[in-house]
């Protein structure tokens, strides 16, 4: 990058206390709160929900005198205890995200201090001070690499975290700086850096270090080891902190976390808004029948015809009856809400299931207010890398000569046939091609062998080509020194030195890396190894007999998802070799069209190759991933792979977590001009739907570069189109950026809820992007899990997150949500009814604060009971039929259902007012004559309500768990203590509370027939619909949970058979859906319900068995990672690599 | 210090997947069944089988209590009179017809036949319908604290706070103003007046707790005590003589007035009726014990109340109660409907569950075959 950032440069002097301008600190906080700023932000925040402004309007309005019918405060004070709840769970929200952060900030690494290294913790790391860090550590700030343990100032680092590449790449320190190799050098070295500022680019830095005497030296980014890279396969690292806290890139790119708001807050949202529209024709129909009275009777009734004197205006009256009928709108919704969500996230916490002891981690609901989002999951989009695979790799497979060796079974390929058969005979033809093959995988690559305290360690970029080195030692053909000219192996016990004449770099156009070397016998040979198609197109004749064998092999490696690599060699005459080597120094020397020239030198001498054999690495998954995709997609949830990875080992992981199957018709989107993207895009959008017809399985495979393109204009609509059809899309050579760019895009196509499933920083957007993010906390840098909604140890603990815990909590939080509605409702509504007999004036039928405590005492708990302790269908029915999981989403929080409970509410409210009214219409329902007045009336009907609300809780609850049981019948409870110490209130000192309830619980409870007998009846008399209702489509139209508990209440008896008879006789269309897309098997083994199912074993056995006919090159396991044009060639890789030198300790 | 990767992967070649604890596992949920969500639970699920016995004892339950409730309001007994245009009958012809506030005495007779006896205990009743004693701010109209003897207390007795010299009202209020102020009583055939007694007529607590006379010092009379106060406007008498004249039938004085506490406790319906005395089964050597015995007696009213105006009426009932209260043949009737809906409701779920047993047997018949 040029200098022309001159003007605003950032200026830090290395080693030095004192710098030009304060920078800021290391310390990151992802806090929402301070000290001070609590109390504005909280209640900005909270009065940013409608119905917090609502009731502070209501609260205010009551302050207007002779307006209000239920007093002054019995809105605010409720009200405030509210907001109270909410403010301390978010200080306790915010004390947690406190403890992670403190946790990041504390990391321990060493600075250079006065000449010494002291220990240090990461938030006191400073601008301008020299860092070490070890190897496998995190980098604590971004950093200018000084020096390094290794040759030249080379440092191997991994940016999975960062834009999720699996290989190492090669940084290298400026060479002026690579001897700073001990803390003689360091310590006294200073020097001014001249650098941008802190910046979101990722790819780009440039700067200039100054040392006094010297020349400027320029720095870019291989110089750069950004925060939250990992320092790998090097011992130790030297750097200047550049950017530090959150001037860091790796901050700068991360978004200000989003406030997300659930789908079922928006519809809450919604149905208050409807609620309160009601409320206010509510009210100017109540005022319209005031006005009537107003007009006719109350100017001839002399008791209360004052009242038009003072003027009861129309308008007034509609505030009267709006404040009277207020509760329709549920103000204990929210905090009830808030709640239930902060202890189902506790449940989620807690959960042992979700708990993985290797990491001693469990799952971190990081924000409650999602937990049902949830359960509304129909699109997962995973990272690959560290979420779905563990970025291990394990030679397990190998072909030579027609043999396949190696078995799927074990960890690593074992199989000492290879050895032994080589053993028998060294000599014959396919001795030798075991021979080579080993030679080849020991010395055919870029690896830097380390002895370090006796043991012998593989160094480089390539976790392939380690995993082969290692395989190969394994196997007895040991690697163990690399010299600029030669490498040496020790083959079965006896030392080989093998000189390596020339390189040719593997790039992804050439799919192949090459090497020409001299054996001790002195003949040259090239090796080349790469993928089975660019292999089998230069193989000779000779060879294509074996290569029909080994393609059945490769076939079947790629069925497992291995990645496969085809070896092949040939012998160089040496005059031939003259010649060609000269050609290929010139094509190196070039600089014009450089690249071209060496393709083609190397094009002239990778030809007539003889082939070796072919080796299957397995890219080892995650455990479970394979099942947890299949219960997913079984829940009818998309499935998408995002990856920064390249195409074919995307397809390669796709293929063995059953995210597409053999049968999978791969539909590659790899185009990279908009025209043709486009052209592609209609052409697969059309086949999709014929697909669709067939019945056929398809997926879509897209790179970055075609999606820049599918995202915009026109071909967004087909990309939409065709994603929509998908059930399965691979996203390959993804930027971060990207994959937030597709969850964006996902996210605007329909409704759907989208969860984002990431490790790394380089997930991070997309996270925060997705209505739901979930964060695995691994090993990895905490990044993902920081930024994430949910955080989980491992991928298939998203099965259980969504299957189990979101579907719970899902129908939990709507029935929460329904059931205030209702009680509101239920209990309010009959205001409206008793208007009718008091003349439109507003009267309240119950005591005031008994109104205002009907939510935060009364029913508070059965909802909260509800929220938290129902359990539609048991745990091992939900995870093993995951088709409840779409049903469940299904039964939402539809209007249809909104409308139901609505309507319930107000025939409960008629018939819970007009039974009551039935009861007490004579006044006199004692043997001794006494009559009960206004409030035996309003208590009777107050009691009744609270019985047939709580009862109506039991009604919903589908388990009945001694919570849910004691919280319903304890309201109940708690209202006849409460009324009968409100009634012994009266007088209190100054104070009139409870004068009209003086004496009440004596009159109300002395009444048999006015009162407790009502108590049983009413309630019961008022659910008995509900009651009917609920059992006659029970029996005549099971939903589907209640067939999963009829079939579980039955497993001892009759077993599914019964159940399905059952079901085909009165509806076959829900049956369909458990049977047609799940797995149910009818033996009585029920799985655990935290152990997955293991169908490993057989989508296998399926793929397996399958033809051979499939000629794509997509679907062959063939991945390789290597860096490309990265800082250093790999050819000067091998050239300048001594590991016969010892290392710099740096001490 | 540092740990190496390959050095994992070596623990990893030989070691497979067994994993290094280097710490407790201090982070492991405990496994009580309240976190793991594992609380024993019953799952009611209505289906056929749960549904019917369900619906038949609720059923049943529903009418056999309706049939009661019928019974019961069978049993009791009930005069009511309604007495609105007893200015027709007025013995005192100075008024015209249709008055409103009577400006002077007004005194009518009813002939009242009870067919049966009313057995003890006896009560007598006013009612009144179409009077909104429910309306919002008449009944905010009160001063619960003068009523416990601060009688300058008039909190909350707007708009009747003060008369116009700027004395305050005792009691203060638009519900005391309104008070109900009829009288009546009742003579058997003979010309002898049944007795009437207010005792027993409200629980003592109310009494004691929310009225109460201001405190008399020594020598004092209760309207010393009244002192710097005045009668509410529609009032005839001074609330210090409230009562007086009628202790016999311990009525109480002033703001302990039995009917002014009755009135007082404002009625939830515009039709509604309020106890006025009951019968004094005590009084002339026990007559009355027994209860009022069937025959002719004549009810004489102070007519005094006007109701013409909003086109109310007034009533006098005499009952003799049965356990629950009044006469209630709506409820009774409502509870043995919903009884015998039940009953066929659990009859059809009954049908469906023999269907399903038969069609399963038929089945599992035709799989034997």
């Amino acid at each position: 990058m040029p200098h022309h950032l001159a003007t605003a440069t950032r200026h830090i002097n290395v080693n030095s206390t004192h710098q030009p301008v304060k920078f800021c600190n290391n310390v990151i906080s992802t806090c929402k709160y301070s000290v001070f700023s609590f109390l504005p932000r909280f209640l900005i925040e909270q009065f940013l929900r409608y119905n917090n402004i609502f009731f502070l309007c209501i609260a205010a309005l009551q302050q207007i005198p002779d307006v209000s019918p239920t007093g002054r405060y019995t809105t605010l004070f409720p009200f405030c205890i509210i907001l109270l709840i909410s403010a301390l769970k978010e200080i306790f929200e915010d004390l947690k995200r406190r403890t992670s952060d403190k946790k990041v900030n504390n990391f321990p690494t060493q600075i250079l201090d006065k000449g010494e290294w002291k220990d240090a913790l990461w938030k006191d790391v400073k601008v301008g001070e020299i860092l070490w860090v070890e190897n496998d550590h995190l980098f604590p700030a971004d950093l200018l690499l000084i020096s390094s343990s290794e040759q030249q100032g080379m440092a191997y680092i991994e940016t999975s975290n960062l834009d999720g590449e699996t290989n190492l790449k090669i940084k290298q320190s400026l060479p002026t700086t690579s001897h700073l190799t001990s803390l003689d050098s360091i310590g006294p070295f200073t020097a001014y850096i001249e650098c941008e500022h802190p910046n979101r680019h990722v790819n780009e830095f440039s700067g200039n270090l100054h040392i006094e005497g010297q020349e400027p030296k320029h720095f870019g980014i291989d110089q750069l080891l950004l925060r939250g890279a990992r320092l790998k396969n090097t011992e130790w690292i030297c750097g200047v902190v550049i950017y530090t806290g959150h001037d860091a890139k790796i901050l700068l790119n991360s978004k200000v976390a989003p406030l997300k708001q659930s789908n079922v807050d928006i519809m809450t949202n919604r149905r208050i808004l409807f609620l309160f529209f009601v409320l206010v024709s509510l009210a100017i129909v109540s005022a319209i029948g005031a006005e009537l009275y107003n007009r006719s009777y109350i100017p001839e009734a002399w008791y209360i015809s004052w009242i038009l004197a003072d003027g009861a205006g129309f308008l007034w009256n509609v505030l009267t009856f709006f404040i009277l009928y207020n509760n329709l709108i549920p103000i204990s919704l929210q905090v009830t809400l808030e709640l239930v969500r902060f202890f189902q996230a506790s449940f989620i916490n807690n959960d042992l299931g979700m708990y993985h002891a290797d990491s001693d981690s469990c799952a971190v609901a990081r924000t409650s207010n999602l937990n049902e989002e949830l359960g509304q999951v129909k699109f997962v989009m995973s990272d690959k890398t560290g979420t779905l695979t563990q970025n291990i790799m394990k030679w397990k497979r190998c072909s030579v000569g027609g043999v396949s060796y190696g078995d799927s079974e074990s960890d690593q390929f074992a199989d000492m046939r290879l050895v032994d058969d080589y053993k028998k005979t060294p000599d014959s033809a396919h001795g030798n091609a075991i021979r080579e093959l080993l030679t080849m995988m020991a010395a055919c690559h870029t690896i830097v062998p380390e002895h370090k305290e006796g043991e012998l360690l593989y160094q480089g970029s390539s976790p392939d080509e380690g995993a082969l080195v290692r395989g190969a030692a394994a196997m007895g053909v040991v690697f163990h020194t690399r010299q600029p000219q030669r490498v040496v192996l020790n083959m079965l016990g006896k030392d080989e030195s093998i000189e390596v004449l020339d390189v040719i770099d593997f790039t992804s156009d050439r799919k192949r890396m090459s090497v020409v070397v001299r054996s001790e016998d002195g003949k040259i040979k090239l090796y080349t190894k790469g993928a089975d198609t660019v292999i089998f197109d230069r193989v000779g004749e000779a060879s294509k007999a074996t290569m029909n064998t080994l393609k059945e092999h490769l076939e079947e490696y790629a069925s497992f998802g291995y990645r496969t690599l085809c070896f092949a060699m040939k012998e160089i005459p040496q005059d031939r070799y003259a010649k060609w080597s000269a050609d290929f120094k010139q094509a190196t020397l070039k600089i014009d069209e450089r690249q071209k020239a060496i393709d083609a030198c190397a094009e002239e001498i990778e030809s007539d190759l003889d082939l070796v054999g072919a080796t299957a690495i397995e890219d080892k998954l995650q455990e479970f991933v394979p099942e947890t995709i299949q219960a997913l997609m079984a829940a009818d949830i998309r499935v998408w792979m995002l990856t920064g990875d390249k195409r074919e080992t995307a397809i390669n992981i796709a293929h063995s977590c059953a995210l597409c199957t053999h049968h999978t018709e791969l539909m590659i989107v790899d185009k990279h001009t908009y025209d043709e993207t486009y052209d592609k895009l209609m052409r697969f959008a059309d086949r999709a739907k014929q697909y669709e017809v067939e019945g056929r399985e398809f997926a879509m495979v897209i790179d970055g570069k075609s999606l820049v393109h599918a995202l915009t204009g026109e071909a967004r609509v087909h990309f939409g189109e065709l994603a929509m059809r998908c059930k399965s899309v691979v996203c390959c050579r993804m930027s971060p950026m990207q994959k937030a760019e597709v969850v964006e895009m996902v996210r605007g196509l329909a409704d759907h809820v989208v969860l984002a499933v990431g490790d790394g920083a380089n997930d991070v957007a997309m996270i925060q992007a997705a209505h739901v993010g979930v964060g695995i906390s691994g090993e990895e840098g905490l990044q993902a899990a920081s930024a994430s909604d949910y955080a989980i140890a491992q991928f298939h603990f998203l099965r259980r997150l969504l299957l189990l815990h979101g579907a719970w909590n899902f129908d939990r939080s709507v029935k929460v949500i329904l059931y205030s509605f209702y009680k509101n409702i239920t209990l309010y509504i009959i205001e409206l009814w008793f208007a009718i007999f008091s003349a439109w004036s507003g009267q309240t039928i119950f005591e005031r604060w008994t109104i205002g405590m009907f939510n935060i005492m009364f029913t508070a708990l059965p909802p909260i009971a509800l929220g938290l302790f129902d359990r539609p269908v048991d745990e091992a029915q939900m995870l093993r039929f995951p088709a409840l999981y779409c049903s469940f989403q299904k039964r939402a929080f539809s209007l249809a259902q909104f409308c139901m409970w609505i309507g319930m509410a107000i025939l409960h409210s008629l018939m819970l007012f007009f039974l009551t009214y039935a009861i007490l219409e004579e006044g006199v329902v004692w043997a001794h004559g006494r009559d009960g007045g206004w409030l035996m009336l309003g208590n009777c009907c107050y009691s009744f309500v609270v019985a047939t609300v709580c009862l109506k809780a039991l009604l919903e609850c589908d388990s009945w768990t001694w919570p849910v049981i004691v919280s319903c019948l304890g309201s109940i409870g708690a209202w006849l203590v409460v009324l009968i110490a409100y009634s012994w209130v009266f007088p209190l000192g100054r104070f009139t509370i409870g004068a009209d309830m003086a004496g009440m619980a004596w009159i109300m409870m002395t009444s048999l027939a006015g009162f407790w007998l009502p108590l049983i009846f009413v309630p019961l008399t008022t659910l008995l619909w509900d009651l009917v209702i609920k059992s006659f489509f029970t029996i005549t139209h099971p939903t589907p949970r209640e067939m999963a508990v009829l079939y579980q209440k039955r497993h001892a008896t009759g077993g599914f058979e019964r159940l399905t008879r059952y079901g085909t006789i009165y509806s076959s269309g829900v049956l369909d859906l458990f049977r047609g897309r799940t797995r149910i098997s009818t033996d009585d083994e029920f799985p655990p319900g935290s152990e997955p199912i293991p169908i490993e074993a057989l989508t296998r056995g399926r793929r397996s068995s399958s033809s051979m006919q499939l000629a794509e090159e997509a679907r062959h396991g063939f991945a390789f990672s290597q860096e490309e044009h990265g800082p250093i060639s790999q050819h000067d890789m091998v050239r300048n690599a001594d590991s016969t030198q010892p290392k710099p300790s740096g001490r | 210090r540092s740990f190496h990767p390959a050095q994992m992967a070596e623990e990893e070649e030989t070691g497979a997947h067994i994993p290094i604890r280097r710490r407790k596992p201090k982070n492991k949920p405990k496994d009580t069944a309240w976190r793991q969500q594992r609380l024993p639970a019953f799952r009611p699920v209505l289906n056929a089988q749960c549904a019917f016995p369900l619906t038949l004892v609720l059923g049943i339950a529903c009418s056999i209590i309706g049939v009661f409730m019928y019974l019961s309001a069978l049993n009791s007994l009930e005069f009511s009179l309604k007495y609105t245009n007893c200015t027709d009958k007025r013995t005192n012809s100075s008024e015209a017809k249709g008055d409103d506030v009577p400006t002077s005495f007004i005194k009518c007779t009813f002939d009242v036949e009870l067919k049966e006896h009313f057995k003890s205990p006896v009560k007598f009743y006013y009612g009144l319908d179409g009077f909104y004693q429910n309306t919002r701010l008449y009944m905010a109209s009160r001063s619960e604290k003068q009523f416990t003897g601060d009688i300058l207390n008039k909190d909350g007795c707007s708009p009747l706070v003060n008369g116009t010299d700027g004395i305050p009202y005792a009691p203060c209020g638009i519900i005391a103003d309104s008070m109900f102020n009829d009288t009546f009583s009742l003579t058997t055939a003979d010309k002898e007046p049944v007795p009437f007694t207010a005792s027993n007529i409200l629980s003592s607590y109310v009494q004691d707790r929310k009225f109460k006379n201001p405190e008399q010092k020594s020598g004092e009379t209760l309207c010393d005590a009244f002192k710097g106060t005045t009668k509410p406007p529609s009032w005839q008498k001074e609330i210090c003589m409230l009562g007086v004249g009628e202790e016999r039938e311990s009525v109480g004085i002033g703001f302990e007035n039995i009917d002014l506490i009755v009135w007082m406790r404002t009625a939830a319906l515009p039709k509604f009726r309020k106890i006025y005395r009951n019968l004094d089964i005590e009084h002339d050597d026990g007559k009355y014990l027994a209860g009022l015995p069937a025959g002719n007696y004549t009810l004489t009213i102070d007519y005094n109340y006007p109701t013409a105006a909003w086109r109310g009426d007034k009533y006098f009932y005499i009952t003799a109660e049965a356990w629950a209260g009044g006469r209630n043949f709506p409820l009774a009737i409502a509870y043995m409907v919903v009884g015998v809906f039940l009953l066929l409701v659990s009859a059809i779920f009954l049908l469906m569950c023999l269907r399903i047993r038969f069609l399963e047997r038929k089945r599992v018949e035709a799989q034997m075959q």
